[in-house]
């Protein structure tokens, strides 16, 4: 071997030798800079999501309806356990879950995180970290706690999880204030050392999570609590498929109570029919029969066509075109005041009442009381059923509409039209949420809205005497609490299936406020196909005076 | 100036001696410290899930599931309307002159 070559084969090898650690380093600096850094970040920063807390719901005083409770996500890392079978064994048994299932998760090839079990309560959590076991770890996934189990499920909604496995509101309040309730989660990103613990002086970024908003509902628990379990009582006694109650603060808007049965558990929602999760209260439609009568009645005193002694001639039924339209019983008093129409519930009363209206007037009365729109009700499940146009109205729709008959309305509907004649003639937007309250304690009050002065408080005086009228010598006098002015009116409707009415089927219902003078509250009552009887006033009447006399005792409203 | 230059040969190993060992002492401590550190804000955490667990307790308590359970266990029951007696803000007989 030659100098020269020696020198050749050297230089050679040094050519290489260099242009390979160049493409080395390429391929350390440029091709795998993105994977190599977070491995280095890995090696240095602890990063950890901070949960922010969801909203909690809080009753009109104050009293827990939803809160959060720790709950945690339990997962496993397979690199970490020593014995798959026995680590199976402990956190199956620890967790109730089935063995083999928890060992085929684990076994799975190149995982390196393997989640176990979702929202694990604390106890439990307690028990397994107790147990110190190699590659279990947990990551917090609070959960809500419903103080009072399913109580007002509708009105609440549930907290389910999106496609991510993140905490999303459904239904009710959870769905309509998701936003505002679920918060804004923090960070935190701390230099570590080589056994993991964070180092005083290196770099440091945290970011506290921004807690989701507390509401505060015009709800009371009381009163949700006894209108739920009077509900619950009244569909047993009278054999009714299904139940609705609304309590609404006339003045304000406010929902004070409502419950609706068959409902669902918010705490096990996935078991119950997806069918149930929907609020019937406002997200249903009905036909609201006679209690219809007591707003169209208004409407006519409104534009002083009628007053209440206005006398009619109910001498028999009436015939409209191939129609005829009955009173419900097929008894005819002859010469009546507009206050025995109502006193009666005659539907050929409504007749004569919807004459002296018109067509124009009629129609513009029924929008006027927010029927065929949205009462934007802060609940997300919220739906309204259309009014035709007007040129699709026969007179005989004209006609059967006054007493309730042919028009579909949502029960918040009808509650809110009914509050116009207890609080002076003022629509109102209903509200369930009162206050708001962010994180950083400032309260925001949801003000009452006044949508529009719907009849004059001279007219809705006058209608308050008149349905006082109605329940003292209505059919449903006998169910009143004694010594209380409660002004009200009874409704049966018939339901119509496949293009005609049942002839057997009904929705009962009673809608009233009280005391009259100064009414604390209206309330709604619906009975689907009661089997003890298809009346209004020897169902949802007795009802609505059960759930009325509980109010008087608890709010101390003396009798008159 | 050559003693000076002396002390200086003196001055500067025993203040790089000083130096090493208080860098020893100071990183010793504040990796201590970091443990301390990590501690704490687990520490915190639990304490908060435990501060949450607690809350869950008292509204749990306080329900009136609760209150009505144990109302009906120490005998309590709901009374009829005609148990029920509304005082009126009419004057008592008995206190009338």
């Amino acid at each position: 071997m030659t100098p020269s070559w020696r020198a050749s084969f050297l230089f050679t090898a040094l050519v290489v030798g260099f242009s390979l650690l160049i493409l080395r380093l390429v391929y350390w600096q440029i091709i795998s800079a993105d994977r190599l850094g977070k491995a280095a970040a890995g090696q240095h920063f602890v990063e950890l999501t901070v949960p922010a807390s969801r909203g909690e719901l809080m009753d009109r005083g104050g009293n827990p309806i939803v809160v959060n409770q720790p709950a945690f996500l339990v997962y496993g890392e397979p690199r970490n356990i020593k014995n798959v079978t026995e680590f199976s064994k402990v956190v199956a048994d620890a967790l109730s879950l089935d063995k083999d299932e928890v060992s085929s998760k684990l076994s799975q090839p190149n995982l390196v995180w393997v989640p176990l079990a979702h929202k694990v309560e604390l106890s439990q959590v307690q028990s397994l970290r107790a147990l110190d076991l190699a590659g279990l770890g947990f990551e917090k996934e609070p959960k809500r706690f419903y103080p009072e189990a399913s109580m007002a499920a509708h009105l609440l909604g549930f907290v389910g999880s999106d496609v991510n496995g993140a905490d999303v509101g459904y239904f009710g309040l959870e769905g309509y204030y998701d936003r505002q309730l679920r918060g804004i989660d923090g960070s935190m990103r701390l230099e570590k050392d080589a056994h993991g613990a964070p180092i005083l002086i290196g770099s440091e970024e945290r970011l506290p999570p921004e807690d989701g908003r507390t509401l505060t509902l015009h709800i009371d628990k009381v009163a949700q609590q006894l209108v739920e379990r009077r509900l619950k009582e009244g569909i047993t006694r009278y054999g009714a498929k299904e139940g609705s109650v609304v309590v609404m603060e006339p003045e304000t808007g406010g929902i004070i109570a409502m419950a609706s049965f068959p409902n669902y558990d918010p705490r096990n929602y996935s078991q119950f029919d997806k069918s149930l999760y929907k609020n019937p209260i406002v997200g249903s439609s009905y036909e609201p029969g006679s209690t219809f009568k007591a707003l169209i009645m208004a409407a006519a005193i409104n534009e002083k066509l009628i007053t209440p002694d206005t006398i009619m001639d109910e001498s028999g039924p009436v015939q409209i075109g191939p129609y005829v339209i009955r009173t419900w019983n097929n008894e005819y008093n002859g010469k009546i005041s507009m206050t025995e129409v109502l006193e009666h519930s005659s539907n050929v009363g409504m007749v004569f009442v919807a004459q002296q209206l018109g067509r124009e007037k009629l129609l513009a009365a029924i929008r006027k009381f927010g029927f065929g729109k949205l009462t934007n009700i802060d609940l997300e499940d919220e739906a309204s059923p259309e009014l035709r146009p007007d040129k699709e109205w026969a007179v005989v729709d004209e006609y059967t509409a006054s007493f309730g008959q042919g028009i579909a309305v949502t029960p918040i509907q009808m509650v809110r039209a009914l509050a116009a004649l207890a609080n002076g003639g003022k629509m109102m937007e209903p509200h369930v949420v009162k206050e708001i309250k962010d994180a950083k304690g400032k309260v925001t009050t949801v003000q009452p809205k006044v949508v529009s002065q719907v009849i004059s408080p001279e007219t809705a005086r006058i209608v308050t005497e008149m349905m006082v009228a109605a329940v003292d010598n209505g059919e449903a006098k006998w169910a009143k609490p004694k010594g209380y002015r409660v002004a009200g009116k009874t409704g049966t409707a018939q339901i119509p299936v496949a293009g005609h009415y049942d002839a057997t089927k009904t929705i009962a219902s009673f809608v009233g406020f009280a005391p009259a003078d100064k009414p604390r509250f209206v309330m709604l009552v619906t009975l689907r196909e009661p089997s003890s009887s298809p009346w209004g006033s020897e169902t949802a009447a007795p009802l609505f005076f059960t759930i009325a006399r509980d109010l008087f005792t608890y709010w101390g409203i003396p009798p008159q | 100036m050559k003693h000076i230059g002396k002390i200086i040969g003196i001055m500067l190993p025993i203040a790089a001696l000083t130096m090493i060992v208080l860098q020893v002492v100071v990183s010793n401590e504040l990796a201590g410290l970091g443990k301390r550190l990590g501690e704490l804000d687990r520490e915190v955490r639990v304490q908060a899930d435990i501060n949450e667990a607690l809350k869950t307790e008292v509204a749990s308590a306080s329900s009136l599931l609760t209150l009505r359970e144990r109302a009906e266990s120490l005998g309590f029951v709901e009374p009829t309307s005609k148990q029920i007696m509304n005082l009126t803000l009419e004057v008592p007989v008995a206190l009338g002159l």
